[in-house]
């Protein structure tokens, strides 16, 4: 291979290895964050951010759920789970699409970008010409999860929890 | 200097990161078939979330390539049908770099247009898309290289420098010890409760056994084992000795976690990714193996004889 191919290709690729690493090293001091902001910029731009957490740093203590409750005009109150509940061989494949959205983004508090689209997107595909929808709720149910004990464990089956309710957003429609 | 040199840039069998093309696209295009599903909700023009909202909620420029034309479904469609065609082409071979090239614009496009809807896994295939652009992975086992047997100025080298496979190489190993990394920085991961957390989420988990999933002493062993295995990936798959072990830990782990919770792109492409720490040699020894065998099942048939001729041709020479 010719030399000033191999030159340029080194350096590419430290470069590169450079972008990677401080893109995925966890911001554990100053310089890690500083450079890691800038390389992340590069990382964008050039579609290669990364995502290496894996339930890191702590996996969710809760088991949540996102639903929507739509009001129609004549008063009926219907609620439905934003996941969708796919059939089929690529049933599990699909569904962790919808996970994803459901469950950790649009119920998290750092996304409240998606509840806007979300209420437009669910009020047209439960609306009715006869009863349109007046109101839509997007809320989220979540059961904590028993804390882990060292002396008894709580049983993976038997032992039942409680639910919660949070309201994400509430909008009224105009028709 | 010359071992880091030799390390990148010696020349080596094609195969390996051939066989681990076919693989890996067959992944990609099993997650396109199920994203074919998803258009009305999370692609089109009225999806979840709107162009506008992706653009105007994502804090860093994204460069949607494909998106600036327009966000019909008509488009949308057609984006589909590209990347689907794209791929197949890169899994069988055929203008393999080309459409390795179309295949991540695709790609990328999508993921950027909604990225909520993807994790670590679909982060990783991006990565191994675009590496794949770069490496010598159309020499072999693809219609490229038939078509070269009998189209001599189609021909290109079954050996070629190695730094491609070696950058996967390196990524799969940061992988590995940025997610031990992570985990030794969390509490639940170095207390050993972990696993008890993410086995109690209903969606998440598979497979329920009471007697492993109830027994402290279980999880706490295999959120540690999860943390000892990530760290022994990272650093003993680059151990020629060790490498063979390592593997079949490494695919044992995957699957125990596979049955355990649902995630199942990723177990599968954390199986399929380990490929590209065989030795190239090996897969050429196998394939040279298997592609001689067929040729002695081809050659003792009734085939017509021109057939038979291009037939051995193609798979490599008589015997």
């Amino acid at each position: 291979m010719r030399r000033l191919t191999k030159y340029v290709l080194n350096s590419l690729i430290v470069f590169y290895l450079g972008v990677i690493y401080f893109t995925g090293v966890p911001e554990s001091n100053t310089f890690n964050t500083r450079i890691k902001q800038k390389a992340m910029g590069v990382a964008m731009a050039a579609g290669i951010w990364p995502s290496w957490s894996m339930f890191a740093p702590n996996p969710i203590r809760f088991d949540s759920k996102s639903y929507v409750e739509v009001t129609h005009k004549n008063g009926e109150v219907r609620e439905y789970d934003v996941e969708i509940e796919p059939t089929g061989i690529l049933a599990p494949f699909r569904k962790a699409r919808w996970m994803k959205y459901s469950q950790d983004n649009l119920r998290s508090p750092r996304q409240r970008g998606l509840l806007g689209p979300a209420v437009r997107y669910f009020s047209k595909k439960y609306h009715e010409p006869e009863n349109p929808v007046v109101k839509v709720v997007l809320k989220r149910k979540w059961l904590d999860i028993h804390p882990f004990s060292d002396k008894v464990l709580p049983s993976i089956f038997d032992t039942p929890r409680v639910e919660k309710q949070d309201i994400l957003i509430t909008q009224k429609l105009e028709r | 200097m010359m071992a880091i040199t030799k390390f990148f840039f010696k020349e080596r069998p094609t195969e390996g990161i051939a066989l681990f093309r076919i693989s890996f696209i067959l992944l990609v295009l099993i997650s396109l078939l199920v994203d074919v599903d998803n258009i009305v909700d999370f692609y089109g023009p009225h999806s979840l979330i709107s162009l506008d909202t992706a653009r105007e909620v994502l804090s860093q420029k994204n460069n949607q390539l494909v998106f600036i034309f327009d966000n019909s479904y008509a488009f949308v469609n057609a984006l589909f049908i590209v990347y689907g065609v794209a791929l197949i082409f890169s899994m069988v071979g055929l203008f393999t770099r080309y459409s390795l090239v179309v295949a991540f614009i695709c790609m990328l496009s999508l993921h950027q247009r909604n990225p909520w809807i993807i994790g670590s896994t679909e982060v990783l295939m991006r990565f191994m898309m675009l590496y794949l652009i770069f490496s010598p992975c159309g020499h072999s086992l693809s219609m490229d290289s038939l078509l070269s047997k009998f189209y001599p100025k189609l021909k290109k080298k079954k050996n070629w420098s190695i730094w491609s496979q070696r950058i996967i190489q390196m990524h799969i190993s940061l992988f590995y010890l940025f997610m031990a990394w992570n985990h030794i920085l969390s509490e639940a991961w170095i207390e050993g409760n972990a696993l008890y957390y993410l086995t109690r989420i209903n969606d998440l988990s598979n497979l329920s056994i009471p007697m492993l999933l109830d027994s402290i002493t279980t999880l706490k062993g295999l959120t540690w084992a999860t943390i000892l295995i990530e760290l022994t990936l990272g650093v003993m798959l680059w151990s020629k000795t060790l490498r063979a072990p390592v593997i079949v830990l490494a695919i044992g782990h995957q699957l125990l976690l596979g049955s355990l919770l649902v995630n199942p792109f990723h177990s599968s492409l954390m199986i399929i990714l380990l490929l590209n720490f065989l030795s190239p040699e090996l897969v050429r020894a196998f394939v040279h193996r298997v592609s001689q065998k067929i040729i002695k099942e081809v050659e003792a048939s009734s085939m017509g004889g021109s057939l038979k001729e291009k037939l051995i041709l193609a798979l490599g020479g008589p015997v």
